[in-house]
């Protein structure tokens, strides 16, 4: 699952339409929306660190309860001021400063999202003297935080158009919508790249069959600990743990409990 | 490449440099060669390598180099996991930090949180901590525990440098231990019998299954035999043995498959070990490998240790020391202790 976080209204707007994003109300603690099958996501943070740090973190902590955490990636889309030569272009941002403290945050750069690079300065205001190396933003320190609290730092991406060079008073809606609209195609293959490379969960055991098994063979919790390990090997030897989980007989003690697990272990190493 | 590989970034398309050694004749050399690499600035190589949550099997698709200075303690007194063939001083220590190989028991991904390389570019004062070392005592000293120092020398220079280092230092033995096919770093270097060269030979199966990226059992035997040909001095390192479930036939298999082409008289000796891993090594890399079989094992644990169940372990290594007497004296051979 890919979430997207834009932290206005008008940078949202293009990628709600490109990607045909509808508003949904599931997570009533953020202005969200979503795709039809609910592969991607989109959230409104609001301006600068803390606004998006505490939106970003309200939709992540949500939607860990419904997904593993390693399906879900992390993108976030929005305008940032740059040099006068690169307004309009599109990075992806390879190192986040943290102008208040100093402190240096690196998303993973593992896919080819085939885009120029930038580190880019967050800072809590908007910034007029531009250095000729960076970009900066009020939003991306605050995301990566919030993001890699619980994710990996190869599932946060972010991406920023160059909406301006710090002569913010002309930044208007209609410009930063304008600026991810030029964009929209190069922010879409990206979305689109990034959704091929979220895993799934192999090797699943049924957990009610699970328990099932256990009460029946009397484990202890040691005993089901090694239980659950032999059933992990055995899925990812080709077995059907649910044929192993079904088999497992009723017994009257740990000792019987035991045994039947040696066996297995031998049936299966 | 499948459609999955094509998502991912070429391996070393990003270089992380620490700003206190941007003028290190090594880092220049490495940008210079990579030059198209995206070249990233950082304070200290800790802020990227030992970040939180890192997905190590997503980043070894795409593994980053980090160019950093080697502070604090350089030589490291040697596991007792390890086997210190007799030598009472043995010692490790790291140039590098992770491997371009990438063998899925590997207890590297359960001792650290990343898969991205770290060349440390100060090795001169690695050289200078050992000199140390050697001044009243004979030193054994491995120096590719915690990588492939082969399969990265395109990268480091590092072997020529040891093996001069060696000459210089007549109390010093060193191992270099490997998997890599190359056999032309041999042509380069003068021989020296303090230098050795450790080959891990593995059953074909294993390699295919397990130790992803990885010179064939036939190129690493050709390696081998090159390098004894040209006057090294050559280990066999038949360890960690990985059991699978006709290990019978296939570690005789590999066994005659060596010695039909390698000298055994040419050998300097042998090693043989079950795979053994630390259990909290292993808590992590069931945790961040779920895919991975040799992980998910129902291993024993002893001592914090984890192991083949002894019944196994016991039967793998009597057989490949029963084929390997075949062909060499087992004073030849070093056993490993657990
Ligand atoms: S070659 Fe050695 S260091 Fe490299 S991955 Fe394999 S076991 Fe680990």
């Amino acid at each position: 699952m890919i979430v997207i976080c834009c932290a206005l209204y008008f940078e949202a707007k293009p990628v709600i339409t490109a990607l045909d994003l509808r508003r949904c109300n599931e997570n009533r603690f953020v202005e969200e929306y979503a795709n039809e099958d609910n592969t991607i996501r989109l959230i409104i943070t609001g301006v600068g660190e803390v606004k998006a740090a505490s939106s970003c973190s309200a939709e992540l902590t949500y939607l860990s309860f419904l997904y593993p955490q390693t399906t879900i990636h992390l993108v976030n889309v929005g305008t940032c001021a740059g040099r006068e030569d690169v307004k309009g272009e599109l990075f992806v941002i390879n190192k986040i400063t943290e102008q208040n403290t100093g402190r240096d945050f690196y998303p993973d750069m593992l896919y080819r999202v085939n885009l120029k690079e930038m580190p880019i300065i967050c800072s809590s205001k908007p910034v007029k003297d531009i250095e000729s190396d960076f970009v900066y933003d009020m939003e991306s320190s605050g995301i990566f935080t919030s993001g890699s609290s619980l994710l990996s730092p190869d599932r946060i991406t972010i991406l920023k158009a160059v909406s301006d060079s710090g002569d913010f008073e002309e930044v208007t809606p209609k410009v930063i919508k304008r600026t991810i609209e030029g964009k929209i195609d190069q922010i879409k293959d990206v979305i689109l790249l990034l959704q091929t490379t979220t895993i799934g969960e192999n090797n699943k055991i049924d957990s009610d069959k699970f328990e099932k098994a256990c009460n029946r063979l009397c484990l202890t919790t040691a005993m089901q600990n090694n239980f659950k390990q032999l059933l992990k090997y055995a899925s990812l030897t080709g077995k059907n743990t649910d044929d192993i989980l079904d088999k497992m007989p009723e017994v009257t003690s740990k000792k019987q409990g035991k045994e039947i697990l040696d066996e297995l272990r031998n049936e299966l190493i | 490449m499948n459609l999955e590989m094509n998502s991912f970034n070429l391996p070393l398309s990003h270089i992380y440099v620490e700003k206190g050694i941007k003028d290190n004749p090594l880092t220049e050399f490495i940008l210079n060669k990579y030059h198209k690499a995206n070249v990233i600035e950082i304070n200290h190589y800790k802020d990227v390598f030992s970040r939180q949550r890192q997905n190590i099997v997503n980043q070894r698709k795409s593994q980053a180099l980090i160019l950093a200075r080697k502070e604090g303690e350089l030589v490291y007194k040697g596991s007792p996991m390890c086997q210190d063939f007799d030598n009472e001083n043995f010692y490790y220590t790291s140039c590098t930090m992770n491997c371009i190989f990438d063998c899925e028991y590997c207890y590297l991904k359960g001792m650290y949180p990343t898969s991205n390389i770290v060349v440390f570019v100060n090795i001169e004062d690695i050289f200078e901590e050992v000199s140390k070392l050697c001044k009243e005592r004979k030193i054994y000293l491995c120096v590719s525990y915690d990588t492939d120092l082969i399969a990265l020398d395109n990268l480091t220079n590092y072997i020529g440098k040891w093996v001069e280092f060696v000459s210089g230092e007549p109390n010093l033995t060193i191992e270099i231990r490997t998997k890599s096919h190359r056999k032309d770093i041999y042509d380069k270097l003068i021989p020296n019998s303090r230098v050795i060269f450790a080959y891990t030979m593995s059953p074909e199966e294993v390699i295919n299954e397990y130790e992803h990226k990885t010179a064939s059992l036939k190129d690493r035997i050709d390696a081998a035999d090159y390098a004894i040909s040209k006057g090294f001095t050559v280990r066999l390192c038949f360890d960690p043995m990985i059991y699978c479930k006709d290990f019978k036939t296939q570690y005789e298999n590999m066994v005659n498959m060596v010695f039909n082409r390698i000298s055994c008289q040419k050998i300097r000796d042998i090693s043989v070990g079950s795979f053994r891993i630390s259990s909290d090594y292993l808590k992590v890399m069931r945790h961040k490998m779920p895919d991975s079989a040799i992980c998910q094992f129902p291993f024993e644990t002893v001592d914090g240790i984890c192991t083949f169940p002894s019944k196994i372990k016991l039967q793998m290594e009597e057989h490949l020391i029963g084929c390997l007497t075949k062909y060499i004296d087992e004073s030849k051979i070093f056993r490993a202790d657990y």
